[in-house]
């Protein structure tokens, strides 16, 4: 009874005396000096080969909005702030421009006639002063475009887009889509409205004295948009065409009113129609590129070319511009030195650091845990200094202190 | 009353004492409060009963019978609780075995609960609770604006579901940690109270615990109704943003459908922005802050450390709360007796005819006659021998008697052991004083009201007592009038040596050895008193006792004309020799106090005890060294107190002024002059002088001073007071300072209990304050850093990016990854730093207090670090929000020629956030236990691996659209790889780099202490201990000529005729 083993006795084990086995770092010289010029060695080189590498890529690419007023038949410089050509190569003609209007003829899927539409189309005519390594790239660039906003990015019916025959209640139901005027309409939403329609024509070689003869460079449509996001689309599911609206910024390219689909003129396949599924993936930022061709085969070569725009895409009235962009890959996708001069940055602060430190740390070091650097109990007594007195009050009962 | 319990306790089981309660009981089946019988075992019931030291146990005897208390207390209890219809009379008639006449009374029932939940009570109570913090109403709100229809810019639940996961965090922490009351098993029951339940003392002092909540919890408070400042700021820019692009342009942005922005559509927008940024304020920091705390009082509580084997008690956080409140103490009040000594008095020496006698002798003491002389100190044998035959015989024979018989103490037999006598005394010294007799073969044995009788030896002998001049402060002395078995009247005299010694006849040969004596006593640090007598003749006490007795019958004054009287008598004393007892220490008080002061913390001691006394144990435990100068207030009025206090205060400035040193300083203040120092019109004075002292010890405090004390120098400064104590009259002051420590000791378990800490031993508190309180302190202080530090960093890039999508609250994360962050991605750092780190370990913090100090100034927790940090997550943001900008620019081309678009980019820079935050973690993070590796480097790997799995099930089941097949264009882009690589890095290069500038260039202690503990160097202190401690020692003997204690710690007057009515011979009403 009296041995009784003590029933409140805390385990001794080391997580409850937390003493756990444990590494204690400390920031001294000897550890963070070696680390900076780490990271500068590191960094540097990987610097500098990403810049090398970006280098390579060569990407062309001009401005056309203003085009719509580029009546001139002889044809109309692009803006030059917004001719890009980053190959380093001699001063060569600027891209021209020249507008004209024309007739587009849709013809009929199921045995009716054709239906035609006005369209303002631009041909610009260009030099290209370099050979591109394929796989080339052919993007549109538009700007000041709000892909990213609120309201816009989720306006679409993920259900419908996969090819479910969704009714008026189903969207309305789901509320991706805004149902205003009451049709239903098919593809549904902000983002399928506003569906970037310029079409741009395969590049027509054209003779000139530096390179008399050509070929024509023809991108391809497919490969631009995620392999992935086929699976997010299906043929649309609707059997009635003709209860189906055509969204409003479409239907100038088609018969009506009313603006219904039929089987002559049915809705856009979105399984296969990859410029739409370019579209639907929106942007982070309102400047964003879209691919709209690519050619992974030939290798475009230097020369004269000459490329069809329909100007379809109102970007004006929207208060932005756009932009044909053309360019090859290179080990991390586009033409964007950041990252490169990042690393450099990087590489240079820390070294740039680590010199500094070192200098210091070499003409004078500091001794490491210095216990006379530490005051024993002078501060306990500086308490009894009065609230008012100055600190070389406190200095002085301190120092006699650590006299004792 | 102590132990009882709550829940445990069957009260059925009361029912079956009444029922054999004895006839008259049932006969009258009612009690009427003037009949007690006085062989019926009872206890007043209440509050008197625990202060007594009767136990109380659900063993039920079956012979107890239940009263209504006396009408005393019963008029107290009325007063106490007022309200009920029964009570109005101040009567409890409860009626014996008959419950329905006991309903008809409509007492209180019996159930007590101390648990602060029930089942019932659990879900309104806890919610309340939860909701009266200002995070938590935000977060409510902020869930409930989710609902609305087109407000919320992220899903619908993606605050309710962490606020959901959060609550019931709390609610599991809450429950595991849910205050009942036990019951503890006792011998005997002496009476139980019924129908009382709410009102007993335990619910009583239960129900007026105070809420305390601790400064680093206010500072947040005030930090996050700042940062909601902000917030609401940003929203509103962010609203206002929106109004003037959507109406400048809204013929531009036709393709988003929009309608010209109105005043509603302005206050949904701010709505949206609020809940864009609202976690701005970290969800899960209070959540973390429970857990974490909760977690610190569990190691506090298995503290090897602190757990007193003696008792077998560990050191008990009785509330989680307030666990970083201890690194942050400025000020601790302690209670003495039973605190800082074990409230053992123990009779170690004395001094009989000029020898000296000690219960153990020093080596190299020993008695030894040189040049004729008898020197050294015998040993308790040689005093019995010496009682036999030695020429000083009959002077060891009267000074064993005087201890024997001049006293006021009572003896108490056991009633299984007869032979056994407790001594019952008012005084513990007085007590000491009577068993140091007894121990000598003059045993104290029975006292009546004229009478006392003592065995010495074989014979019983009987002392008449004629008078008792009692003790009191001024006459520092005791003396009774007896006459002997030889029917011979003797004065015996007991006092302080100053007063014995005024009073001693010419011819005192002992009085040189004596004072010799008394003075190696008081270096030791007993306490000591003087023994004298007189033999006064028959026809001398007859006039004086007239005189005595003239004295007694006064109205007026009595006190002071008794004290005449004695004077009259009490002179051409005597002296015997002296006594010295032991007022023992804890273990480890004086280091403990000493470390502490140290530390930075000044220690109060306020006591009940007289002012020599608490001066002697203020040197004895080193609160008071040898080279303070004391401050010693003893006025008794109102204008000499301020008077006193006003000068010291102006000397002392003026010193100060002049740009002297001046000695530290000790103030001791008395009870009386405390009283009128702490008027309103002089407690400022009062804390002045005080805050001046090192140290301050005030003697004679009623329990409510000592609350006062507390709360005046709560209310002046802004300092944070911890109160320790272990008995009852320390609960106010528990309850009144910020921190309250309780000794779970032997003075019952009141302090413990009303305590918020209780430990067993005061040692432990440096401890609980050095390494636990500033352990939790730093770690608190980090782990609420880092958790608004990666809050403000993540959220603030979705208010760059509103910059970028025309103020449209588009978010820039998927929103369920958003809460991820908060629930999953993010939680395990600060809960590691909280628990985990250690910037020092324990023995370093042991060994250099002054680390104390950056809690104290609350170094790593300030407006100026909580802003600092949040400016760096600023800085960090900025850095990769738009480094991210550059790097997406026109949505990055990637490898294959596609478009990354807004997800690749969006989910790029999350997990650069993410890593950001994690080095930063990895950087604070001091300590690398294996919880660290799995908390800061696991987030990571962690996040990496499951990102992949939440992509593709999300898109799947329609959780996140918006991941639909990114994970392998994301991992297969360099692009991705290499920001968060360089971001992270690049962030933290600023933070790396300040790190080492300031352990470099502007190195603080504890960057040195750091580096001792690291490289183990050894401490070269020692020897210059050593050497302090030899000077300390001959200061010692210097000071205590100036001051020396004396042994009296009993009450003023007014006992002894309690005392004396007492008779030992009658039987004890029966247990």
């Amino acid at each position: 009874m009296d041995h009784e083993p003590p029933k409140h006795r805390p385990p001794n084990t080391s997580f409850k005396q937390q003493r756990l086995k444990a590494w204690q770092p400390i920031l001294t010289a000897k550890s963070v000096l070696p680390t900076f010029f780490i990271m500068g060695i590191l960094f540097a080189p990987l610097g500098g080969l990403l810049v090398w590498r970006n280098n390579k890529v060569t990407e062309f690419s001009f401005d056309y909005t203003d085009c719509l007023s580029a009546t001139n038949p002889a044809g109309t410089e692009v803006p030059a702030s917004t001719f890009v050509h980053s190959s380093p190569v001699g001063p060569f003609p600027k891209p021209i421009y020249v507008i004209s209007p024309v007739n587009v003829r849709v013809p009929a899927q199921a045995g009716g006639g054709p239906f035609n539409y006005a369209v303002d189309r631009c041909t610009v005519t260009f030099n290209l002063p370099v050979d591109l390594q394929p796989p080339v790239m052919l993007y549109y660039k538009l700007t000041n475009f709000y892909q990213n906003h609120r309201k816009y990015t989720k306006s679409l019916d993920y259900k419908q887009l996969a090819g479910e025959a969704s009714t008026r209640e189903d969207i309305r139901g789901r509320k991706g889509c805004p149902l205003e005027s009451g049709e239903l309409i098919y593809p549904c939403g902000l983002i399928a409205n506003s569906l970037f329609n310029d079409t741009f024509s395969t590049l027509r070689t054209v003779a000139s004295e530096t390179a008399p003869t050509g070929e024509n460079y023809t991108f391809q449509d497919t490969g631009i948009a995620w392999s992935s996001d086929k699976g997010k689309y299906g043929k649309y599911g609707y059997t009635d065409l003709s209860t189906i609206y055509i969204p409003e910024n479409w239907r100038r390219r088609y018969p009506g009113p009313p603006y219904t689909y039929s089987a002559d003129f049915p809705p856009p396949n979105v399984e296969t129609d990859e410029h739409f599924q370019v579209w639907m993936r929106t942007a982070g930022w309102p400047t964003f590129l879209k691919p709209y061709g690519r050619n992974d085969q030939t290798v475009f070569k230097a020369g004269q070319y000459q490329m069809d725009i329909d100007m379809n895409f109102p970007i004006t009235t929207y208060g932005g511009r756009k932009h044909v962009v053309i360019t090859t890959l290179g080990a991390t996708g586009g033409r964007n030195n950041f990252l490169g001069i990042g690393f450099i940055v990087a590489a240079i602060l820390s070294a740039g650091l680590g010199i500094i430190f070192t200098a210091f740390h070499i003409a004078k070091p500091r001794i490491i845990g210095d216990h006379s650097k530490i005051s024993f109990g002078g501060e306990a007594t500086s308490h009894t200094r009065s609230p008012n007195r100055d600190d070389a009050g406190g200095n002085r009962i301190r120092s006699r202190y650590e006299d004792d | 009353m102590r132990g009882l319990s709550s829940k445990e306790s069957d009260y059925s089981d009361m029912n079956i004492p009444l029922t054999s309660a004895h006839d008259h009981n049932s006969s009258n089946s009612s009690i009427g409060h003037s009949r007690y019988p006085p062989d019926s075992s009872y206890e007043f019931a209440g509050p008197n009963a625990s202060a007594s030291s009767t136990p109380f146990a659900a063993t039920a005897p079956r012979r107890t019978a239940t009263h209504k208390p006396p009408s005393a207390f019963a008029n107290f209890l009325a007063n106490f609780t007022g309200g009920s219809s029964a009570n109005q009379e101040g009567i409890r008639i409860i009626h014996l075995n008959s419950p329905e006449s006991n309903a008809q009374e409509k007492y209180l029932h019996n159930r007590i609960s101390t648990s602060k939940y029930n089942y019932f009570t659990f879900l309104p109570k806890f919610l309340y609770e939860q909701f009266s913090k200002y995070a938590n109403i935000f977060f409510l709100f902020t869930a409930c604006i989710q609902q609305i229809d087109g407000v919320s810019p992220t899903s619908r639940f993606t605050t309710a579901v962490p606020l959901a996961l959060v609550l019931f965090a709390t609610a599991i922490k809450e429950v595991m940690e849910d205050l009942g009351a036990q019951l503890r098993n006792t011998n005997w029951i002496y009476g139980v109270v019924i129908f009382t339940g709410h009102e007993s003392k335990l619910m009583r002092n239960a129900s007026a615990t105070p809420i305390k909540r601790t400064s680093v919890e206010k500072m947040t408070n005030v930090q996050i109704i700042f940062l909601f400042g902000i917030l609401l700021a940003m929203s509103l820019a962010s609203a206002i943003g929106n109004m003037v692009i959507t109406n400048n342009n809204i013929e531009q942005l036709k393709y988003i459908g929009l309608q010209k922005s109105t005043m509603s559509d302005f206050g949904l927008n701010i709505l949206t922005f609020l809940i864009l940024y609202n976690n701005l304020i970290p969800i899960s920091l209070m959540v973390t802050m429970e857990v974490v705390k909760f977690y610190q009082a569990q190691l506090i509580n298995s503290d090897l450390d602190m757990y007193y084997e003696k008792t077998d008690t560990s050191a008990l956080a009785r509330t989680s709360s307030l666990v970083e409140e201890l690194g942050q103490i400025e000020y601790i009040f302690s209670d003495k007796t039973g605190t800082l000594t074990c409230n053992e008095m123990e009779f170690r020496q004395c001094s009989i005819a000029g020898l000296a006698y000690s219960d153990v002798v020093e080596e190299g003491k020993q008695a030894r006659v040189e040049d004729g002389m008898e020197v050294g100190v015998h040993d308790f044998k040689q005093l019995d021998a010496n009682l036999r035959n030695h020429p000083t015989s009959n002077v060891i024979n009267e000074f064993l008697t005087l201890l024997a018989v001049c006293h006021t103490v009572i003896p108490e037999r056991q009633e299984n052991n007869p032979s056994q006598i407790i001594y019952q005394a008012s005084s513990p010294d007085e007590g000491a004083l009577v068993e140091g007799a007894a121990l000598m073969g003059y045993q104290f044995t029975t006292r009546r009201p004229r009478s006392v009788n003592i065995m010495v030896g074989q014979n019983d002998l009987e002392y008449e007592i004629l008078n008792v001049c009692e003790f009191n402060s001024t006459r520092k002395r005791m003396s009774t009038i007896v006459r002997g078995p030889d029917r011979r009247i003797k004065l015996y005299c007991k006092g302080a040596d100053t007063v014995i010694l005024e009073r001693l006849g010419s011819e005192n040969e002992f009085v040189d050895a004596t004072m010799q004596h008394l003075e190696d006593y008081a270096t030791e640090g007993l306490r000591t008193l003087c023994v004298a007598m007189r033999e006064i003749p028959e026809h001398e006490y007859q006039n004086w006792v007239q005189i005595y007795d003239r004295a007694a019958t006064t109205i007026q004054n009595r006190g002071e004309e008794l004290d005449k009287a004695a004077e009259l008598i009490e002179q051409n004393l005597f002296l015997l020799g002296a006594t010295a007892i032991e007022d023992k220490l804890q273990d480890g008080v004086p280091e403990a106090i000493h470390t502490l002061q140290q530390a930075g913390i000044k220690v109060w001691v306020l006591t009940g005890d007289r002012q020599e006394t608490a001066i002697n144990i203020g040197y004895s435990c080193k609160l008071i060294q040898e080279d303070m100068s004391l401050i010693i207030c003893n006025e008794q009025t109102h204008w000499e107190t301020k008077e006193f206090l006003e000068n010291k205060v102006k000397t002392i400035k003026s010193t100060y002024q002049r740009g002297d040193d001046i000695e530290p300083l000790a103030l001791i203040i008395d009870g009386k002059s405390l009283g009128f120092a702490l008027e309103k019109d002089i407690e400022k004075i009062f804390l002045e002088l005080a805050v001046l002292c090192k140290a301050v010890v005030c003697c004679r405090v009623s329990p409510l001073q000592k609350a006062l004390v507390v709360k005046l120098v709560k209310r002046n400064l802004k300092a944070i007071l911890l109160a320790i104590g272990d008995g009852a009259n320390d609960v106010s002051m528990i309850q009144a300072a910020h921190v309250g420590v309780g000794i779970s000791g032997l003075e019952g378990l009141q302090a413990a209990r009303s305590a918020d800490f209780a430990i067993s031993q005061f040692r432990f508190l440096k401890k609980l304050l050095l390494v636990h309180g500033a352990w939790s302190y730093q770690r608190l202080s980090k782990l609420i850093l880092f958790s608004f530090y990666k809050n403000i960093c993540l959220y603030t890039t979705q208010f760059w990016y509103a910059f970028y999508n025309g103020f449209s609250g588009q978010t820039v994360y998927e929103s369920w990854t958003i809460s991820l962050y908060n629930v999953a991605l993010t939680v395990l750092p600060p809960l590691t730093l909280g628990i985990f780190d250690q910037y020092v370990s324990a023995r370093m913090l042991d060994r250099y207090p002054q680390m104390y100090m950056l809690g104290q100034k609350s170094e790593f927790f300030n407006v100026k670090t909580f802003w600092g940090w949040a400016i760096n997550a600023i800085y960090h943001s900025v850095i990769i929000f738009f480094a991210v900008a550059f790097i997406f620019k026109n949505d990055l081309i990637m490898t294959n020629g596609n478009i990354g678009g807004a997800w690749v980019m969006s989910v790029t820079l999350y997990t650069a956030v993410l890593a950001t935050v994690l080095w930063k973690a990895a950087l604070i993070t001091d300590l690398w236990t294996k919880y660290a590796y799995i908390s800061v480097p696991g987030s990571m790997i962690f996040w990496m691996g499951f990102f992949p799995v939440f992509a593709v099930v999300g898109a799947k089941i329609g959780l996140t659209p918006e991941y639909f097949g990114i994970v392998g264009p994301i991992y297969g882009q360099p692009v991705f790889w290499l920001t968060i690589i360089l971001l992270p890095l690049l962030c933290n290069l600023r933070d790396y780099t300040f790190k080492y500038v300031k352990r470099t260039f502007l190195p603080r202690t504890y960057h040195y202490v750091q580096e001792i503990q690291k490289l183990n160097i050894p401490d070269y202190r020692p020897r210059m201990e050593r050497f302090r401690k030899a000077v300390h020692k001959v200061r010692n003997i210097q000071r205590l000529r100036r001051n020396r204690g004396f042994a009296f710690s009993q009450n003023e007057s007014g006992t002894a005729h309690l005392i004396r009515a007492y008779d030992t011979t009658a039987q004890k009403p029966l247990g």
